[in-house]
């Protein structure tokens, strides 16, 4: 009988976990850890892209200091597992939002650029008929005699220096 | 007593070896219960979620975009997967659980990246369009320069063109208004004149006496203007006229149009009296309804409508006063004495009207113009109770409407 018992708490001994002293202050220190994360990455989501996933964070980091009040380390320990890519889902998620937002605002100033650039076009385009038809008037002119006789002198604008159209307007 | 004991513990130690025994027992049937051949639990809800997503496009953005995220989470998946087969359920969920979290992270920084190419690509486009704006803008005020430079030096040689011909113009002839400008200016004037003394057609310089009178005065003023050589004044001095002309014309035509209707009335009234009157043996009378010509004693006693044959000469005379005023309507109306029954009377008045009527016809006038109507002896005009005035009553009277 007493070599039954031995036997038994032998296996108990085994299969039983074993509790660290210093596990509870550990798992306690991890939890702080992450509510500093969380509140560090609270303050950087202006954009709110991560409001699900902090949200997730929060309910599990509750989750955590129950279990760590009802002296449950093996439960506690498998949901500290999770934390630390949650916590990185949020900050891809949170830097996704600020490189989306980014782009965002550079398309929309490349586009209001574009649309300026096609304006200046136009208007030199314009400008460059009615020289064309100045030019032609002040040559007809240069080129009608007077009623004295002579012929007039409007002086007609030097021709066009040829302009090198940025390669990116093709 | 010893021996008592000694049964008793080597009972003890029997029992135990027996629980011993069956709990080896129960501990292989468990071993034995969970070899292969009795398959893995059902699948979790969390591994078919994942499986799910990991069948999504996205999966292949992921695959190339982040393909060590990627790797990552695919050997989490493989570890949860094989937890399950193993009938692990709490590591095949946590391993599903980091599987997820994985390919999320690695989704977020794929799309990270794609947004940070983005930002490059329009980086660039920005700089392009930059370089373009300073381009056109330069262009632009060169070109413009040019453009005020020629509008200025041709707004001068226009100047000075008109000035020359303004120096020549005057050195030919004296300023002021052509002779041809005043001589249409002329024409103009006197066409507005006769155009307003038209209007005295309709009397306009009675009826609409005011704008008459101002278009008078107008063309009084045009006149001068004309003779002062101010021929844009004396233009639009012409055009009030021919306004204010047109005006006293629309005003007065309907007043004259009115009362010319009555004068015509009244003298058609007088004409055909004057006219009536000069046949011998009828009496003429002047009603509202009409004239009333009356001729009296024009059929034989008795109860047929016979003419008297030395009454046809009257009759031609009438008919020709109806001929005369054709665009009188006529309605004859007979007349019997007292005579003969009362009863047929009514029907004796109307063959007499109808008989003057046939001859009228005959004689060629309009039968839509007469209409014909018997008051049988209801209105006499003499006794009854003598032959002369029985022959007076027997009548027809002819009435040329007016209005």
């Amino acid at each position: 009988m007493v070599r039954a018992l031995i036997v038994t708490l032998a296996i108990v001994a085994v299969l039983l976990p074993q509790r660290d002293a210093g596990a509870d202050e550990k798992q306690a220190e991890q939890i702080e850890q992450f509510s500093r994360m969380l509140a560090t990455l609270e303050s950087e989501d202006d954009a709110r892209s991560a409001t699900a996933e902090l949200n997730v964070l929060r309910n599990k980091l509750l989750e955590a200091r129950l279990l760590l009040r009802d002296d449950k380390p093996k439960d506690l320990a498998r949901l500290l597992k999770l934390l630390k890519p949650q916590v990185q889902l949020i900050r891809a998620q949170i830097d996704q939002g600020l490189a989306e937002k980014r782009a965002a605002v550079q398309r929309s100033k490349a586009d209001e650029l574009d649309e300026k650039v096609t304006r200046l076009r136009r208007e030199k385009d314009q400008l460059e008929q009615r020289l064309t038809v100045l030019e032609s008037q002040a040559q007809s002119r240069a080129a009608t005699p007077r009623p004295g006789g002579e012929v007039g002198t409007v002086p007609v604008a030097s021709p066009a220096s040829p302009a090198t159209t940025p390669a990116a307007e093709q | 007593m010893q021996h008592k004991v000694s049964d008793e513990k080597a009972h003890r130690s029997r029992r135990g070896e027996r629980v011993g025994l069956l709990a080896l027992g129960s501990l292989i049937g468990i071993t034995v219960m969970g070899l292969p051949g009795c398959g893995p639990p059902p699948k979790p809800a969390s591994l078919i979620r994942l499986e799910a997503m990991r069948g999504q496009p996205l999966t292949r953005e992921v695959q190339t975009g982040n393909p060590a995220g990627w790797a990552e989470s695919d050997g989490y998946y493989r570890q949860a997967f094989q937890a399950w087969n193993d009938s692990d359920l709490d590591d095949a969920e946590d391993y599903t659980q980091l599987s997820t979290l994985s390919y999320r992270i690695a989704l977020a920084q794929t799309k990270q990246k794609a947004a940070e190419a983005q930002l490059r690509a329009d980086g660039s486009r920005l700089e392009i369009a930059q370089e373009q704006e300073r381009f056109y803008t330069e262009e632009i005020a060169r070109i413009q320069a040019r453009v005020d430079l020629l509008t200025a030096n041709l707004a001068t040689a226009e100047s000075r063109a008109r000035e020359r011909l303004i120096a020549m113009a005057a050195a030919v002839k004296p300023s002021g208004p052509s002779e041809e400008e005043l001589a249409s200016l002329r024409q103009e004037l006197d066409a507005a004149r006769a155009r307003l003394t038209a209007t005295e057609e309709v009397k306009a310089n009675l009826y609409a006496a005011g704008r008459y009178n101002k278009a008078k005065n107008l063309l009084g003023r045009a006149e001068q203007e004309l003779g002062a050589g101010d021929l844009a004044a004396a233009r639009t001095t012409l055009a009030e006229a021919a306004t204010e002309t047109e005006a006293a014309r629309t005003e007065a035509t309907p007043k004259h149009e009115e009362l010319e209707a009555r004068r015509q009335l009244a003298e058609t009234t007088q004409r055909l009296q004057t006219t009536a009157e000069a046949i011998e043996g009828v009496e003429v009378r002047n009603e509202p309804r009409g004239i009333v010509v009356a001729a009296a004693d024009v059929f034989a006693p008795g109860n047929k409508a016979k003419l008297r044959d030395d009454r046809f000469l009257l009759l031609d005379r009438i008919a020709s006063l109806v001929v005369e005023f054709a665009a009188l309507p006529v309605i004859i109306e007979g007349h019997t004495d007292a005579s003969g029954p009362k009863g047929k009377r009514e029907a004796l008045s109307r063959s007499y009207a109808e008989t003057v009527r046939d001859y009228f016809l005959e004689k060629g006038i309009d039968a839509g113009r007469i209409t014909t109507t018997g008051y049988g002896d209801t209105m006499p005009i003499e006794e009854n109770r003598t032959a002369a005035g029985r022959a007076k009553n027997r009548r027809v009277e002819i009435v040329f409407k007016l209005r």
